[in-house]
């Protein structure tokens, strides 16, 4: 690869901060699913790019479950949002503080 | 060349499809966005040699998880939208410190760091074999454990969206709870204390039991 | 002899035990005699001790039992001694007698009360510690029980606990006797440096030689002892508990504050006349506070309305001329009256009682009047006491100031005009009683609520008034005076000096004396037999009418400088220390980790945005500081 690892790892970390601010921008559950989901794409694309560059594969396999683990939490999640708005509860998150002390 | 010239385009096209995500006001769009995004990162992934995680991404990420975001977007309809109130300017300020702050230092960390080259590696390295490889060896308790946890997930689905029959007029809401409303507590005081002594005659009063 | 001593100071101590755990479990009338059979053999003991000694050379009159070991250390031991002498043994059997005859008056007089059986508890409590206070061979074991009998005072006056007057009065009482017990004690201190014991035996022995006669040592000893004495006996400046210590029951005021506990001031000065002597300055000092006393008690008594209070101050008045006789050395005359005055004021108490008793507890006498129909017994044992009061019969108090002509100073003439002065009191107060309560037209009040009351009083009621009446004009017969021979002085001359006065003297003394009285009674007769008399009477002497009625201010005195300071001290401290500082520390504190809490509490809002947030600046945190860290 004729592009450092370094310029990887940085569209990486611009993606990660972008959606990291998403997550902590936005009141909608499935919008910070979708930031969520951005930011662990963003940490693949840093295993991945190590993972060239240290030429071992160990980074992708860590990459595959990744994206397993995250489709798991997307599953989970968006049952969530279903169940929610099956109840015609408002989706905004800061409405749900029942884990408040 | 060409190299240099298709990661600057990835690159270009993953953060702006990033900041669509974000700033979009449609979830539907935001969707939308985010598939630009993976196909991009699936572009990079290319670009590392690595296919097999190219092609896995689009199909398993782009091609099922983000449909059944565009399935969920689809069925919420409006209820999905952002909810109208506006974001206080000290949190969107916070939110944009909290991002920049992250993303600098990571690229100060790296840009301090120098990473050794690349070594040159064969046209099977990204290959299906090669990943599995490592897979169901060395991290063969990861890929299990990842398995299970997809099942937990199948069956959290199916929990989730269950319909539960309850006993209601239609149309009729099923409360949501309230807030926990803050208990008053009692004069610490009284609480600790008991009732306060004063200085006066203790008259007694009342029979004792005969003596 | 040193069983039958112990059995009779015990006896009593185990009846309280007894009263105490049998509590309910026994029927009042059980309780009430088992006090009552407990007193009467406690007398018997001392009747069987009496004539063992009688029967003993003069010289042979002193024992000295040596029960146990109490506390022990290297330099100073405390006994369990009992000395058992003449004068103990007087003691003993005043105590004993006139005890167990007031507690079986006692068992007519509490009589359905709820607390009947804790009172007799409370009054073989006290005959034990009275009898221990006279049996001790000890200065500690003196005080020891000197605080008992305090104690069983406190308990007895405040009986009536659902009142607050007798929670106050016993109060007040306890109060001062403490200022009383310091004085001992303090003495005591003097005796264990300077003597290395409290023995009584050996601090008389080795007093003259430890402090010299006269010498500031001697005088502060005695001193201390008299305020002891002054507090216990109620004389001036201590004797503002005594009136108000008639809220207890009747008894209690005959038993406690008329017999015996009252006169243990005087059996402590007779006791301890070696140190007495040893500071003639201290001694003057008893005989002029027992003159001011016997003057101050008589006027007072002359304008009282309460017939307890009447008969109160007479006791204080009393005492203050036995005071005087211990004052001047005429120990055996003081000893005497003490006896007689035993009697005679017991049997004035428990008549009083049976009077309020037929008048349903009324005890205010402008209430009274025209009673002797109604109570002919009753009044008939009153003139008994009332003539022994006054001092037709015995003759004991004039026999004190016929002593006082035989001293001869400066006191003793003083003891003589005061003592003189004070039998005109005597006849006028006393007659006064009388004539207020049984003479002259029943009242109104008595008219409604004589039907109401017991009538005149039961057996068990009346027969140990009777048997006080006999003992007054018996004892009367242990010294006649005009030169007869005193039985009394010559048994107790094996432990206390006496001051014998000549036949003229005593001649001189009574007849003047007698006249006196006479003359106060005849006077209050005719005075209260004319209508309108008294008030006019009362108009022309109004300031020191007004002032006796007013118990000459003492009370407005030590309220404003002792009780008042202590109660400021006391509030203060409440206020500032307590509440303040203590209370308020703590409360600072609790409220502090409260509001800390609530602080910290508010982190957990709920909000999962916040919970981001805080996680994402976290670890921009962290990393901010591992960068420093790295080696850039």
């Amino acid at each position: 690869m004729s592009v450092g690892v370094v310029w990887f790892i940085g569209v990486s970390a611009i993606l990660f901060g972008i959606g990291l601010t998403g997550v902590l921008m936005r009141r909608s559950p499935l919008l910070i699913l979708l930031s969520v989901e951005l930011m662990l794409n963003a940490c693949n694309l840093s295993l991945v790019a190590f993972s060239r560059n240290l030429g071992q594969q160990d980074g992708q396999v860590f990459a595959l479950v990744v994206m397993a683990i995250a489709a798991s939490e997307v599953v989970v999640g968006l049952g969530l949002v279903v169940a929610m708005a099956r109840r015609h509860a408002e989706l905004d998150v800061d409405n749900l503080i029942n884990l408040r002390h | 060349m060409t190299y240099e010239i298709v990661f600057a385009a990835a690159a270009a096209l993953a953060i702006v499809s990033g900041l669509g995500v974000v700033l979009s006001g449609n979830p539907f769009r935001s969707a939308l966005w985010l598939i630009l995004n993976l196909v991009s990162l699936a572009t990079f992934y290319l670009l590392l040699q690595s296919d097999f995680l190219a092609a896995a991404q689009v199909i398993v990420y782009a091609g099922a998880v983000m449909i059944m975001f565009l399935f969920v977007i689809a069925y919420l309809g409006g209820a999905g939208d952002e909810p109208s109130r506006d974001l206080p300017l000290w949190q969107f300020g916070a939110s944009l410190v909290a991002g920049i702050a992250l993303v600098a230092e990571v690229i100060i960390a790296i840009v301090s760091e120098s990473f050794p080259g690349a070594p040159d590696v064969g046209p099977n390295f990204g290959s299906a074999q090669a990943v599995a490889g490592p897979l169901f060896s060395t991290y063969l308790l990861a890929f299990e454990v990842a398995s299970v946890v997809l099942l937990a997930a199948a069956v959290g689905g199916v929990v989730l969206g269950a319909v539960r029959p309850s006993p209601r007029a239609p149309g009729e809401r099923e409360p949501f709870p309230e807030r926990v409303r803050e208990a008053p507590l009692p004069e610490l005081q009284t609480l600790v204390m008991g009732r306060e002594t004063h200085i006066e005659v203790h008259h007694t009063g009342g029979e004792e039991d005969d003596s | 002899m040193q069983t039958l001593s112990v059995i009779c100071l015990f006896l009593p101590l185990a009846g309280t035990a007894v009263l105490a755990l049998a509590n309910t479990r026994i029927s009042r009338p059980a309780a009430a005699w088992l006090g009552t059979a407990v007193a009467f053999v406690s007398f018997l003991a001392a009747v069987a001790v009496f004539f063992q000694i009688l029967s003993e050379g003069e010289s042979q009159r002193t024992h000295v039992f040596h029960l146990y070991t109490w506390a022990a250390s290297p330099s100073f031991t405390v006994p369990f001694t009992l000395q058992i002498d003449t004068l103990s043994v007087t003691e003993m059997l005043i105590v004993s007698g006139v005890g167990s005859l007031i507690v079986m008056y006692s068992v007519g007089y509490l009589h359905g009360d709820p607390k009947e059986r804790r009172f007799f508890a409370y009054i073989d409590l006290f005959l034990f510690s009275m009898l221990l206070l006279v049996m001790a061979g000890d200065f500690v074991l003196l005080l020891a029980g000197w605080g008992l009998v305090g104690l069983s005072s406190y308990l007895l006056i405040g009986f009536w606990h659902e009142r607050p007057e007798p929670v106050e009065a016993a109060k007040k009482a306890f109060v001062m006797n403490a200022v009383g017990d310091v004085g001992i004690a303090i003495a005591i201190f003097f005796m264990v440096r300077d003597i290395g014991t409290t023995n009584y035996g050996q601090v008389f022995a080795q007093a003259p030689d430890v402090w010299a006669k006269g010498s500031a040592d001697a005088n502060w000893v005695a001193l201390l002892l008299l305020l002891g004495a002054v507090a216990k006996s109620a004389q001036i400046p201590l004797h503002t508990w005594l009136p108000d210590a008639m809220e207890g029951p009747t008894p209690v005021s005959a038993l406690i504050h008329a017999a015996t506990m009252v006169t243990a001031g005087v059996y402590l000065v007779a006791r301890a006349h070696p140190l007495f002597e040893n500071a003639p300055n201290v001694m003057a000092t008893t005989a002029l506070l027992g003159v001011a006393t016997l003057l101050m008690a008589g006027v007072i008594a002359i304008v009282q309305t309460d017939i307890k209070r009447i008969i109160a101050y007479s006791t204080m008045s009393q005492i203050g001329y036995m005071f005087t006789a211990v004052g001047i050395g005429a120990y055996s005359a003081g000893m005497f009256h003490l006896l007689t005055h035993a009697f005679f004021k017991a049997l004035l108490f428990l008549g009083a009682g049976i009077v309020i008793h037929a008048l349903a507890d009324e005890q205010d006498v402008r209430k009274m009047g025209g009673l002797a129909a109604a109570l002919p017994r009753t009044k008939v044992l009153m003139w008994i006491g009332t003539i022994a009061l006054i001092g037709f019969w015995p003759t004991s108090k004039d026999q004190i100031m016929a002593s006082a002509m035989e001293v001869g100073s400066t006191t003793a003439w003083i003891v003589w005009v005061g003592g003189l002065i004070g039998a005109l009191l005597t006849g006028i107060y006393a007659t006064r009683l009388m004539r207020l309560v049984f003479y002259g037209e029943q009242s109104e009040f008595v008219k409604e609520h004589l039907h109401e009351g017991h009538g005149e009083a039961p057996w068990v009621m009346f027969w140990p008034v009777a048997a006080l009446a006999a003992g007054t004009i018996l004892t009367g017969f242990l010294s006649i005076g005009f030169g007869a021979p005193n039985y009394i002085a010559d048994f107790l001359s094996s432990s206390i000096p006496n001051v014998e006065s000549t036949a003229a003297q005593d001649v001189l003394t009574t007849l003047i004396a007698w006249a006196l009285g006479a003359a106060g009674g005849l006077a209050v007769w005719r005075l209260y037999g004319t209508p309108g008399a008294v008030p006019k009477l009362r108009a022309r002497f109004a300031p020191v009418a007004i002032a006796a009625e007013h118990k000459f201010y003492w009370d407005e005195l030590y309220t404003l400088i002792a009780y008042r300071p202590a109660q400021f001290v006391a509030v203060t401290l409440d206020k500032v220390v307590e509440r303040w500082i203590i209370q308020g520390s703590i409360t600072a504190l609790t409220l502090t980790v409260r509001d800390a809490a609530r602080g910290l509490a508010d982190a957990q809002s709920g909000i999962v945005r916040q919970y981001a947030a805080v996680f994402a600046f976290g670890v921009v945190i962290v990393g901010a500081y591992l960068l420093t860290k790295a080696n850039l």
